[in-house]
């Protein structure tokens, strides 16, 4: 008999978005997302009446989890009770001796793997599901290392996090040489499992061959501008004799605003002033339907020396047109002063001596190229203007 | 470099202008044509006014520092001309063509066009009469290449504006050396190396450092710390709440535990009450059938109901009774007969005595004990008596008193031992004061003898003396005759007659002594004669001795008086004790017979009272007895009425007792069924506890339910010494009370762990906002070092351009100085440190704000002079670069100008020096004010 189940991990209930250099308030916003997205993914449980819902780690951080974010995730699993929820702790939510899953109390629909050996429970007349913990935010054993599943009449999934080699490094069949935790279809399929719900890498993706499949559900939502791609929970279809069916589901909803990570790369060549370059930004904000996302603008190219790009300044001025924007300047630094530069380097002044020297100092000094330049532009500035502003 | 020719084209036409070498004055009416020329110049050589020039004027026109506001006034006016000018050639379509020669005698014509997308440059030599303007790079860096100098530079350098002119003209040294310097550090003439010192220093300490007060560094690791103290902060609470779950999880777990217990308590409760009421309910069936077989005991013994049962204990005390007198009179009979026996014998012994006892019926042995004590006693006061006498008169016999004498001894009564008494004492008186005079004479014989004996001898000597001294005084009585002769015996005679004196005087007194002595003697012997004479009489030495024997006498007389009457009395008692004799057989009284009589009358008497008493004893047994038998006539008739009550039909006796007191085990065994049977009915009462036996048996039912309803199995052994309610009910509420201070301590618990949660924002937010503060500071940090850097940098090539600029103007002033000076200053120095010059007058070096004998004027044209050399001294090339002065005097200071025609004439021997007057009559005045006399030709329209 099918049974189906809804799988997903990495969610990072309460995580920091400080790598994205968010603010605090945009970070609420995310975090208040993220929360979301967690009913929502048990919402389509209940609707969906899936027969079991398992979770390969990360559901929060251990840090950072404050003990209302548990209650309300006691709640919600309470909610889903009598349908078994399976959780395989992961490195963030480690079960070390001072875990939540340890140290709470959970709904008896909730059942955790507390060790990290691999150990089975039921999840239907067919199918066993066997699952291990990570015991630190370290752990990278390979708890499938010389383990081959014991007959038990009943047909093994495995509920793990760990790191599994993605398609293009699986067909090469070579695991990731930095990674002594690397699961690989191969491995997993001679260990005796049919399939494997697996959690650890933010992006999502499924591998199978004729004995065995994996779902990577990945994140259910990206956490950062460097979560590309798309996100999701898995639905997942097992029959006995046949292969896995997975089915995507997009977690976009009202609900869940608020977790839409965009790059967009704005070459400013052609643009002649700041008017012109807010403009332009604006335009791809606008054209790109971004009004709740999360926006990071790249700026490349060289500037027009008429053009003082301030990041602050832009993104108080473009704000409006998204959630949040943050300013990403990669254009060469000297490039808006490099006419001004030139010209100077020429005078018989003090300050043209400044430049040329600066110029001939940052030439020798590769090292340090960053700060000289920065260096001689706040040399002309301080000729230049009465305040200095600072980069 | 020299300007030969200007070309101007623009709607008003093509417009020319030529200027010759040395100093030239070009005025226009129009301001805006003079400008025209001066930035049509400008323009050809350098193209059109940079974009960048112009973003960046306002900013310095809103950052003058103070130094520079000296000037602003002044130069506001031309400045916005400049830029108004400036805005008006980018505007318009520009064209002109300008013809220079080089020092080194090359010729080029220039061609600029400028409209609004192009701006063209076209280079001529104009000697070879060929394009040259692929030899340069797109035309552009013409007057870079061959002047050294960039636009900037050379406006800067090259274009004195007025307002700058007029400066050397009035200010001190200071500020045209900061003038000098701004021109040489920055090209204009608004920021010198120091001012932008000044500016990076202000911006490093705006950054400052961690520990400066205020600064952004510090802000920004302040606010670090604090973000990272309140991530402390959360991690620690993080714990304590992390402990408090696991506090509060054993506390809930210790409350299951608690509750489990409670639950099995109260189920083994209720089974124990359970087990209770079913006892109750036994012990209720138990009283029922215990009623109904003591029912049927009393139907049994209903015959008994009516017995006398009130009567019983009147019976047995009758019955007692009647058993204690039947005793009593044995006893009773017994004794009587013991008495009886007793005076059989008592009487057989008084007959033996061989007294009468009839006599004790009227007299009584102490009678006779009585009388023969008193006999006793007289007679022996009798013999007393008579020795006493006896002895007297022994005495009186040994002091020889005879009859006569005891008859005078009679006599004398107690008067006259009285006077005795009273002679005797006066005659011991007299005696001892004859015994004291007769001390006293004999004192004063033996104390004048003495006196006498030495008196008669110095009467002897002085009368030798007076003898000696007569003769010694024969003759001439000289001087010293008189003492050692006259006087001396002058006091003999002197002490002869003293001494004669006094030896009548002891005469006197010796005779008085004696005669009072002779005088007492006598007294004293006279009254002694006559006590003696008495105490003769009686023979006796003394009056005490006579006192004696009178009291002896007196003895003998009492006694004899006393002896008398106690015979008489002794009489009287023998009288009576020979009643009690006679009948005895005693015929005299005497001590022997007495004691014997004694004996016999005192056993007899004992005898006769113990008859008595025996009889009397034997009397009151008969009246006993008597009493005892009426007694006992009367208990036996009380005892057969209560028989009969009873309706016992034997006599009073033993049987009849056995029956009666069967009949009253019977009733009363009757009664204590009824009493059990009324207990019994209570008891069940008490066991239903106001409940029927129905409502019991309910409860019962409902309790079985409850007890069914624990499901959970009892702990083994857990509660086994608690096997009673009231150790369960106990057990119970101590749980209870426990169970109470955990959930107590468990709502502190969590109301703790709730405040705290409350207290703190995530550490996901604090995370955050710690990213942003590690970023900022980062940022900082990385300023500071860039602008420290530049500092750096900025202050070495300071010095280095400063000194070489220094020593380049030093030689231009040397080649003018003594010219501007008339002489007076040999040499000079320009000092790189501040742009001062040191002058050399009459060989002493001095700085030239010292040297007084220098004109004030001298050293603002000396400033003036390097300040006009100022585009030559830049150019690196070397090339003469020619001046373009703006409106260079607009006041009436003419002791200035014969000083400044002199430096305007110096430089314009070197280089081409243009001057644009505002218009003709500023020409004219500029000409008369600087005493330039030799004509001046006037540029004007072709």
């Amino acid at each position: 008999m099918p049974i189906s189940i809804l799988h997903f991990s990495d969610l990072h209930l309460g995580t920091s978005f400080s790598e994205s250099r968010l603010p605090p308030e945009i970070g609420r916003r995310c975090r208040e997302s993220l929360r979301n997205t967690f009913v929502e993914i048990l919402r389509i449980a209940r609707e969906r009446n899936a027969d079991a819902v398992t979770i390969a780690g990360d559901l929060f951080e251990n840090e950072r989890v404050p003990p209302a974010t548990l209650k309300f995730l006691a709640e919600q699993f309470a909610r889903l009770a009598p349908k078994p929820i399976f959780i395989a702790p992961g490195l963030c939510d480690h079960a070390g001796p001072h875990s939540a899953y340890r140290q709470r109390r959970w709904p008896p629909n909730v059942h955790v793997f507390l060790n990290n050996t691999l150990s089975d429970r039921s999840l239907s007349s067919e199918y066993e599901l066997w699952g291990a913990a990570r015991l630190h935010d370290k752990d990278q054993e390979n708890v499938l290392e010389g383990f081959v599943v014991p007959s038990s009449g009943k047909i093994p999934i495995l509920l793990l996090h760990a790191y599994v080699a993605p398609p293009a490094v699986e067909e090469t069949n070579q695991p990731s040489p930095n990674r002594s935790d690397t699961l690989t279809l191969d491995g997993i399929a001679h260990s005796g499992f049919s399939a494997a719900l697996i959690g650890r890498q933010h992006e999502r993706f499924t591998v199978a061959n004729s004995k065995c499949t994996i779902v990577c559900s990945g994140s259910p939502q990206p956490l950062g501008f460097d979560d590309t791609g798309e996100y999701g929970a898995a639905w997942i279809v097992l029959s006995p004799g046949s292969e896995a069916l997975v089915e995507w589901l997009p977690l976009k909803s009202e609900s869940t605003k608020g977790l839409d990570f965009k790059i967009i790369d704005i070459v400013v060549d052609r643009e002649k002033s700041a008017a012109t370059l807010i403009d332009t930004l604006t335009q791809a904000l606008r054209y790109q339907s971004l009004r709740d996302s999360i926006v990071r603008a790249r700026l490349t190219g060289s500037a027009s020396p008429a053009i003082n790009i301030d990041a602050k300044t832009l993104s108080a001025e473009i704000e409006h047109h998204c959630a949040y924007l943050d300013i990403e300047n990669q254009t060469p630094p000297a490039a808006s002063r490099l006419e001004t530069i030139t010209r100077v380097g020429k005078e018989p002044t003090v300050r043209g001596a400044f430049v040329r020297e600066m110029i001939a100092q940052r030439s020798a000094e590769s090292a340090s190229q960053k700060l000289h330049q920065e260096a001689l532009l706040y040399g002309i500035e301080a000729f230049e203007q009465e305040n200095i502003v600072l980069r | 470099m020299r300007i030969i020719e200007l070309t101007l084209h623009g709607a008003q036409g093509e417009q020319r202008f030529a200027f010759p070498a040395g100093l030239h004055i070009i005025h226009e009416a129009d301001e805006k044509l003079r400008t025209r020329y001066l930035n049509g110049l400008i323009a050809i050589l350098y193209g059109q006014p940079e974009v960048l020039s112009r973003s960046i004027e306002p900013v310095r026109q809103a950052h003058l520092e103070p130094s520079e506001r000296l000037t602003r006034s002044k130069r506001k006016k031309p400045l916005a001309r400049k830029n108004k000018s400036e805005q008006s050639a980018t505007n318009e379509r520009f064209e002109g063509t300008l013809l220079l020669a080089l020092d080194d005698g090359r010729k080029f014509q220039l061609r600029r066009s400028v409209a609004e997308t192009t701006n063209t440059l076209q280079i001529f030599d104009a000697q070879a009469g060929k394009d040259v303007t692929a030899e340069h790079q797109h035309g552009q860096d013409f007057a870079e290449r061959h002047l050294s100098l960039n636009r900037a530079v050379f406006v800067a350098a090259a274009r004195l504006q007025a307002d700058e002119f007029q400066l050397f003209v009035e200010a001190e040294e200071e500020v045209l050396a900061d003038a000098l310097s701004k021109v040489l550090d920055s090209a204009n003439d608004k920021t010198s190396i120091h001012t932008a010192i000044q500016r990076i220093d202000r911006k490093l300490a705006e950054i400052g450092t961690v520990y400066s007060h205020g600064s952004l560094l510090a802000n920004a690791c302040a606010r670090r710390d604090d973000l990272q103290q309140k991530r402390l902060a959360y991690v620690a609470a993080q714990r304590a709440n992390s402990d408090d779950q696991a506090e509060a999880d054993e506390l809930k777990a210790e409350i299951n535990i608690m509750q489990t217990r409670l639950s099995i308590l109260e189920h083994e409760a209720i089974s124990l009450e359970l087990a209770s009421t079913r006892a109750r309910l036994a012990r209720y069936d138990d009283c029922r059938r215990h009623v109904e077989k003591i029912v049927a005991e009393q139907a049994a013994l209903a015959e008994f109901k009516e017995f006398p049962i009130g009567m019983k204990e009147n019976f047995f005390q009758l019955y007692h009774e009647l058993t204690h007198l039947e005793k009593l009179q044995e006893l009773l009979n017994d004794e009587q007969n013991n008495l009886n026996l007793k005076l059989i014998a008592l009487a057989e012994r008084t007959n033996s005595t061989g007294i009468d006892a009839s006599i004790w019926q009227f007299r009584s042995f102490e009678d006779f004990y009585a009388l023969r004590t008193q006999w006793q006693t007289t007679f022996e006061q009798i013999l007393a008596l008579e020795t006493a006498k006896h002895e007297a008169d022994a005495a009186l016999d040994a002091a020889g008193l005879d009859a006569a004498d005891r008859t005078a001894l009679a006599t004398l009564d107690l008067n006259r031992l009285e006077i005795l008494k009273k002679r005797e004492t006066a005659i011991k008186a007299q005696e001892r004061e004859v015994e004291k005079l007769r001390m006293a004479y004999d004192d004063f014989q033996k104390r004048t003898q003495s006196y006498r004996r030495a008196g008669a001898l110095v009467a002897l000597a002085v009368l030798v003396a007076i003898t000696i001294g007569l003769f010694y005084l024969e003759g001439e009585i000289s001087r010293a005759k008189v003492w050692g002769g006259v006087l001396p015996l002058l006091l003999s005679i002197g002490g002869l007659l003293l001494f004669l004196f006094l030896n009548y005087r002891w005469l006197l007194r010796s005779r008085q002594l004696a005669s009072d002595l002779l005088l007492s003697e006598k007294a004293f012997m006279d009254n002694h004669e006559k006590l003696r004479e008495i105490l003769g009489r009686f023979k006796v030495q003394n009056l005490g001795e006579l006192i004696r024997q009178r009291m002896l006498f007196m003895e003998i007389g009492s006694a004899s008086q006393e002896h008398a009457k106690r015979a008489e009395e002794l009489s009287r008692t023998e009288r009576l004790l020979s009643i009690w004799m006679e009948p005895l057989d005693l015929d005299h009284i005497a001590m022997e017979t007495l004691v014997a009589a004694e004996k016999r009358l005192r056993e007899s008497y004992h005898l006769w009272q113990e008859k008595r008493s025996a009889r009397h004893h034997v009397q009151r047994i008969t009246e006993q007895l008597k009493e005892a038998q009426e007694n006992r006539e009367r208990v036996a008739a009380d005892i057969e009425k209560t028989l009969a009550a009873a309706r016992i039909s034997s006599p009073p006796g033993e049987a009849s007792f056995q029956a009666y007191v069967q009949a009253c085990h019977k009733r009363e065994y009757l009664e204590t069924l009824q009493s059990q049977a009324q207990q019994i009915e209570e008891l069940a009462k008490e066991i239903l506890r106001g409940q029927t036996r129905e409502q019991l048996v309910e409860e019962i039912n409902r309790m079985e339910n409850s007890v069914r309803r624990f499901a959970e199995p009892r702990l083994a052994g857990e509660f086994a010494e608690t096997r009673t309610a009231a150790n369960i009910r106990e057990r119970i509420e101590k749980l209870e009370k426990e169970l109470a201070e955990k959930r107590q301590a468990l709502a502190v618990n969590q109301e703790r762990m709730r405040l705290r949660d409350q207290a703190q924002i995530s550490v996901a937010e604090i995370e955050e906002a710690l990213a942003i503060a590690e970023d900022e500071i980062a940022r900082l940090h990385a300023s500071q070092q860039a602008l420290q850097l530049a500092r750096n940098n900025l202050l070495t090539v300071k010095h280095h351009v400063h000194h070489d600029f220094a020593r380049r103007a030093t030689a231009v002033i040397n080649r003018h100085i003594a010219q501007i000076t008339n002489g007076r200053v040999s040499s000079a120095r320009f000092d790189p440190a501040d742009f001062s010059l040191h002058l050399a007058v009459k060989q002493d070096a001095v700085k030239l704000t010292d040297a007084g004998s220098i004109n004030p004027a001298a050293r603002r044209n000396i400033y003036l002079l390097l300040r006009l050399n100022m585009p030559t001294l830049m150019a690196e090339s070397r090339e003469s670069i020619p001046l373009l002065i703006e409106a260079p005097l607009r006041d009436d200071d003419l002791s200035q100008n014969a000083y400044i025609s002199r430096v305007l004439e110096s430089v314009a021997a070197q280089q081409q020096v243009l001057v644009f007057a505002e218009n003709e009559k500023a020409a004219l005045s500029f000409q008369q004010k600087t005493g330039m006399m030799r004509e001046r030709k006037v540029a004007g329209k072709v």
